[in-house]
């Protein structure tokens, strides 16, 4: 049996007295698409964020490639391969393209007997990977700012292409966009696929990601209710559980 | 793209435009004493000390925080370094070393507090200023004599006519402002400042990188005190007391956000030198000096002003309207 | 009668505000017999005086006045007349000293202290109060607060724009902040009359340099002692006790034995604050004030002055 890449057994979180996540089983395998669904409030977020290590489980465990881990910072995850991208881009508005895409794995070169940036490397491989993802980003110098919503996307999902990843998440990665970014969202998704990288994404639109995912997750009161592969389910069997819990 | 290029540059350095202005301004009522090398070499060389206490604060506020302590911290570190050089006869170079480090120890402590037990950065140096102020008259009230002359040379020494403390502010700019722009660390400090949330998503400590503004800040406050000393030949307990207002003042002037992640230490000498043209050329006028303090705070504000407009201008530049 | 004294602190105006957000009522609960307060600000504990008034505990103030009519006694050196008496002595030096000699002409830098403080304004009004009679004279004004940087940048940029004679501190530190100007210019002290307030060590110091020509030194050793002795007469044998507007109280009307302190008997040295005449301040209530010491070349070793025999540790 096939050993899965990531393994959480019995994860729950609560906030002070708020219950978010009551014992949640979960695992992914190496280049699997998983699609997390639910409604609002239903833990999905919270899942991630614990995966991506924005806050660690308030009891559970955490298995990767069957050893078992702690993922206490955002750190803990990157180091895993775990690229995350958060439904609100997580970028710095002052700062630039290239400077948003190498954030915390900024590139160095020599001078002398210090490491400096370099700024022109990163640029450089900022503007080629804005281009590849047909993203309208005139220079990578630009401050983040300015970018519209599908831009900040595009950026955000940049960063995650660039670095070695084992899995990638994407929280509503499409909620901002155009029917164009859409598109480009779904492309991204399936290349991950091609080169066998994990995938978790979370989005309301049941019938546009249907035919990407491999299995879907569904979510409700901080519980999973559902776990099925595509090819035994449908778009309207999915809908009508959403709309039972 | 070239205009807009030039426009860009235009708008990031109008710091130096106003400058000029107000350095002229002063020049037209006040010709043969201001318009004059001399003028000029003495404006630079006593806003060096208040120049260090405006890194500090920029270091601080680029990296989304504030320091209230800087000048307690100056006055502190600067106080127990005489004592102990003076009493145990330390020579003057570890004297130099010393400071430095008290200051960094200061601005640690307040480091800790905000970046690693997450304290609002107002309320904890509000509190370390005051603890830091009172602590300096326990280790002493009154001045401290008889400090070795290497001491005193960054803040009092010239070399060929020059004061010493003005080549140490402009070298320490450029140092600073290398470092903010080419290493991680800078590079860092401003995203921190810009969105700290984001960038500890992206997997950068970000409590290391508070606490280590902290300590920059103490630091360079620590050089603050150094030439504080220099400049007065004594150390006093009083010393840079009641600094930091003008501290903060000179940072935004120099258009550095207190909100955080933006702003240039450059500029923020800019904004320094500007204080400095202001107080001299006041003082030079000889009017109530009630009168002069009220006319420093409208300048102030008129530079706040143009600086804010300088924002606006440079965001609608950079969105392609202008 | 035994007495325990509990000293705290009333330094910086923060100090001021944050006793009185802590509604006083503490103090009481020690068990406090009276009260020897040495303001900051003359205003600030108006409403800790009336409180101790209701009761029944006795104030006495000591260095500053607080301007309530429920002050026993204030026990201190008049501002307004050291102010005076330094204007009177560049005024001298004008006169004799400068050309035109006999005639009171020339430019004179005040470097003040903190505006609004009642040390400050006090110094301040009687110095331009003499200074106010002779129109040739010109009074450049700026604010130096205390401190001796500040001082020192001030009086180096008026030094460079203006022709000064005379230099006037408001304190010690302030002084020593203009005889630095004045060597940073490449000039000499010697070559300006340089008068302050306060004797400290390093004015002492300037002062046998020729540096400073003249300061006028407070007998600050004796405020507190002075205050608590007659806060014990009170206690003991009621307002009978107490010095009256219209008296001089000497030397021999305080009983006070001689201790060594850091080496020194300061009792010794009684001319240094008597006689002291009492008058009625606009307050309401009785002002002994002290003598003071005019300190220059001829007598700046003298032992008794404080910073002579306080000069470690003060």
């Amino acid at each position: 049996m096939e050993i899965p890449l990531i393994k959480m057994e019995d994860i729950h979180k609560w906030f002070d007295r708020t219950y978010a996540l009551r014992g949640v089983n979960f695992e992914i395998y190496k280049g699997e698409v998983v699609g997390l669904i639910g409604s609002n409030g239903a833990g999905k977020s919270t899942l991630i964020k614990i995966l991506s290590g924005v806050f660690p489980p308030s009891k559970g465990r955490i298995f990767y490639h069957d050893e078992e881990i702690e993922i206490k910072t955002p750190k803990d995850a990157i180091d895993l391969g775990i690229e995350t991208v958060h439904q609100d881009y997580s970028l710095v508005g002052e700062r630039n393209v290239a400077q948003n895409i190498f954030l915390g794995r900024e590139l160095v070169r020599s001078a002398g007997f210090i490491k400096v940036l370099d700024t022109q490397k990163m640029e450089e491989v900022a503007s080629q990977k804005v281009r590849e993802l047909g993203l309208n980003i005139s220079s990578p110098t630009q401050e983040v700012r300015f970018l519209s919503g599908g831009e900040r996307q595009g950026i955000a999902i940049a960063r995650a292409m660039l670095f070695k990843a084992t899995l990638v998440i994407l929280d509503e990665p499409t909620t901002a966009l155009s029917v164009k970014g859409c598109r480009q969202v779904l492309d991204f998704i399936s290349q991950l696929k091609k080169n066998d990288i994990a995938c978790i994404f979370i989005d309301h639109n049941i019938g546009r990601i249907f035919p990407l995912a491999d299995r879907f997750v569904v979510m409700s009161h901080g519980q999973i209710i559902e776990n099925v592969l595509r090819e035994d389910t449908s778009v309207e069997e999915i809908e009508d559980l959403l709309v039972s819990c | 793209m070239n205009s807009k290029k030039l426009k860009l540059f235009f708008v990031d350095n109008m710091i130096w435009v106003i400058l000029l202005g107000v350095f002229l301004f002063f020049g037209i009522i006040k010709p043969r004493t201001f318009l004059t090398f001399q003028n000029v070499h003495f404006i630079l060389y006593v806003s060096s000390m208040m120049g260090f206490l405006v890194f500090a604060e920029t270091i601080c506020l680029l990296s989304g925080n504030f320091d209230l302590s800087i000048g307690e911290i100056a006055g502190f570190s600067a106080m127990v370094t005489a004592v102990i050089t003076v009493k145990s006869g330390l020579p003057g170079y570890l004297g130099i070393i010393l400071v430095v480090l008290i200051g960094g120890l200061c601005g640690a402590f307040n480091g800790l507090l905000v970046g690693k037990i997450r304290l609002n950065p107002f309320l904890v140096t509000l509190g370390t200023s005051i603890m830091f102020d009172w602590l300096t008259m326990v280790v002493r009230r009154g001045s401290v004599l008889g400090l070795p002359a290497v001491y005193l040379a960054p803040g009092g020494a010239r070399v060929f006519g020059v004061y010493l403390a003005i080549f140490i502010l402009l070298g320490f700019a450029i140092l600073l402002a290398f470092v903010l722009a080419k290493t991680i660390w800078g590079s860092n400090l401003y995203s921190v400042g810009g969105n700290i949330e984001a960038t500890r998503r992206c997997g950068i400590n970000t409590d290391k990188v508070v606490f280590s503004a902290f300590v920059v800040a103490g630091m360079l406050a620590g050089i603050s005190g150094l030439l504080y000393t220099g400049y007065m030949g004594v150390a006093t307990s009083n010393l840079a007391d009641g600094t930091v207002f003008m501290a903060f003042a000179g940072a935004v002037i120099g258009g550095v956000s207190l909100t955080g992640g933006r702003g240039s230490i450059l500029n923020a000498l800019g904004g320094t030198l500007l204080l400095g043209i202001i107080e001299a050329g006041l003082t030079m006028m000889a009017i109530d000096p009630a009168w002069q303090g009220t006319f420093t705070g409208v300048l102030v504000l008129v530079a706040i002003l143009l600086n804010q407009s300088r924002q606006i201008l440079r965001d609608r530049i950079l969105m392609g309207e202008m | 009668m035994k007495i325990t004294v509990i000293s705290v602190l009333l330094w910086k105006l923060e100090t001021i505000l944050l006793l009185k957000s802590l509604k006083l009522d503490e103090w009481w609960i020690w068990g406090v017999d009276g009260l020897v307060i040495g303001a900051v600000e003359s205003t600030a504990l108006i409403p800790a005086v009336e409180y101790a008034k209701e009761h029944n505990v006795p104030v006495i103030t000591a260095n500053v006045d607080i301007y309530s009519p429920d002050v026993l006694l204030y026990i201190g050196f008049l501002g307004f007349e050291s102010g005076k008496i330094l204007a009177e002595e560049i005024v001298k030096y004008l006169r004799d000293e400068v050309e035109p000699i006999g005639e009171v002409k020339g430019t004179v830098l005040e470097i003040r202290g903190t505006m609004g403080s009642a040390t400050g304004e006090d110094r301040h009004n009687g110095f331009v109060s003499v200074l106010d009679e002779y129109p040739e004279v010109r009074a450049i004004t700026v604010v130096g607060d205390w401190d001796m940087a500040q001082a020192k940048t001030a009086a180096e940029t008026v030094l460079r724009a203006y022709e000064v004679d005379t230099i006037y501190g408001d304190n010690g530190p302030m002084a020593m902040g203009a005889v630095g100007a004045i060597e940073a210019l490449g000039k000499n002290p010697q070559d300006y009359f340089v008068a302050t307030i306060d004797a400290l060590p390093e004015v002492l110091e300037a002062i046998g340099e020729g540096k400073i020509d003249v300061a006028l030194d407070q007998p600050c050793p004796f405020y507190t002692p002075l205050a608590v002795y007659y806060l014990v007469e009170f206690l003991e044998k009621g307002e009978e006790a107490l010095p009256k507007p219209g008296d001089i109280v000497t030397a021999e009307d305080v009983n006070i034995e001689g201790k060594i302190h850091q080496g020194v008997d300061i009792w010794a040295h009684d001319e240094m604050w008597a006689p002291a005449p009492v008058v009625e301040t606009e307050y309401g209530h009785p002002w002994m004030q002290t003598r003071g010491i005019l300190v220059t070349k001829d007598n700046y070793t003298l032992e008794s002055l404080w910073a002579n025999f306080e000069l470690e540790e003060w």
